[in-house]
């Protein structure tokens, strides 16, 4: 009898709900994301994993919150591959990531009208609204209200940053998978 | 031959000088230096110092990740706290002398994490020291596919036969006697 590979069991559900997560606030980072998604996937040769736009919808589609929810199966190398395109994404808009916290610090503060970053503070005002979109579009109706869900927006921006560098995918990988076992 | 190596980020450099080879690896170290931007803070030591650091920040970083603000301590040397929600507060208390204290916020605290993650990247610069991150973690691989299922169950099975073939069979219930069946009456007309 053929033994299952460890690569090829199923992720087990908040993994595929924050790698679906990170990726919808990529969505809200940049208008071209899916684009850079997939050209990502091909760039990091992971095409064997995930081989079209497709596959990678039905896989986004195995988060439980989806609209469009799937009982389809997220692989653990699937979902290593995704570690990767998020790493490799985050790390491309690092400089913008370092601003959008820096903002969201300088804004609890109340910094934002004496130091006249009102600028910066609209980019981050339109990633979380995006964001909040992008939620209410893709997935089943929330308990969460909108401020929650903002706040939802800028934990993610922390996952991105401290993902975004040199050993960000191993970072990553760890941190989705501690207390997951 | 003396070596030294910087790793430069916006908001800290790390600086390393050892002792290397002809290659060019840096193999021992003599010292390190971190300086932070923001306020000139300088942390300077050696090996020890430098894996404690390194340490408290990977177990730090990895457990903000994961949205927990409090660590337990790797060494009384080393502290890395949480003061509030943006700010992080490094203080080093060597055996001798005032303790240096650095308070970072998420940004700078990135940077020196990062600044590190470089430095144990480096295969030219102390290849023993790598990114030491806690315990991997190991998925269980599920029984589907496997025999095992099937065994316990013909196992259960047995044992359930066993168990009840020992049981005495229960004498049988006594037949009531036969109610007598009411006859039908036509109806007078």
């Amino acid at each position: 009898m053929t033994e299952t590979r460890l690569e090829d069991l199923e992720c087990p559900r908040g993994i595929r709900m924050e790698l679906d997560y990170l990726l919808l606030a990529i969505e809200a980072l940049d208008f071209e994301a899916m684009d850079a998604i997939l050209d990502c996937l091909r760039y990091l040769e992971l095409s064997d994993q995930i081989p079209n736009r497709v596959c990678l919808w039905r896989l986004r589609n195995t988060n439980p919150l989806r609209r469009n929810y799937q009982r389809g199966k997220l692989t653990i190398s699937q979902a290593k591959a995704l570690v990767k395109v998020i790493a490799t994404l985050a790390n491309r808009v690092n400089t913008g990531l370092r601003l959008l916290v820096t903002t969201m610090q300088q804004m609890r503060e109340g910094k934002i009208e004496v130091l006249g970053l009102q600028q910066n503070q609209a980019f981050l005002e339109e990633y979380l609204r995006r964001f909040v979109y992008l939620h209410h579009q893709r997935m089943r109706e929330s308990p969460l209200g909108d401020e929650e869900l903002k706040s939802l927006a800028q934990d993610l921006l922390l996952q991105l940053l401290f993902s975004s560098g040199t050993a960000g995918e191993q970072r990553l990988w760890y941190s989705l998978t501690a207390g997951d076992q | 031959m003396r070596i030294e190596r910087t790793y430069t980020l916006p908001n800290c450099t790390l600086s390393v000088a050892g002792i290397g080879g002809v290659d060019q690896v840096m193999t021992i170290l003599t010292g390190f230096e971190f300086t932070f931007q923001h306020d000139h803070t300088q942390i300077r030591g050696g090996r020890e110092l430098l894996d404690t650091l390194l340490k408290t920040v990977n177990i730090y970083t990895l457990a903000y990740q994961r949205g927990q603000e409090q660590i337990t301590p790797v060494s009384p040397t080393v502290l890395l706290e949480a003061e509030g929600a943006d700010l992080h507060r490094l203080t080093i208390q060597l055996p001798e002398g005032e303790p240096t204290v650095v308070t970072l916020n998420t940004v700078q605290l990135f940077d020196l994490m990062e600044s590190m993650d470089r430095l144990c990247a480096d295969p030219q610069t102390l290849p023993d020291l790598v990114l030491d991150l806690p315990a991997p973690v190991q998925f269980r691989k599920d029984t589907t596919g496997g025999v095992m299922p099937a065994i316990s169950g013909a196992f259960a099975l047995l044992a359930t036969a066993i168990a009840l073939y020992t049981l005495p069979v229960p004498p049988p219930k006594p037949v009531p006697p036969r109610q007598p069946v009411p006859e039908q009456v036509s109806p007078r007309n």
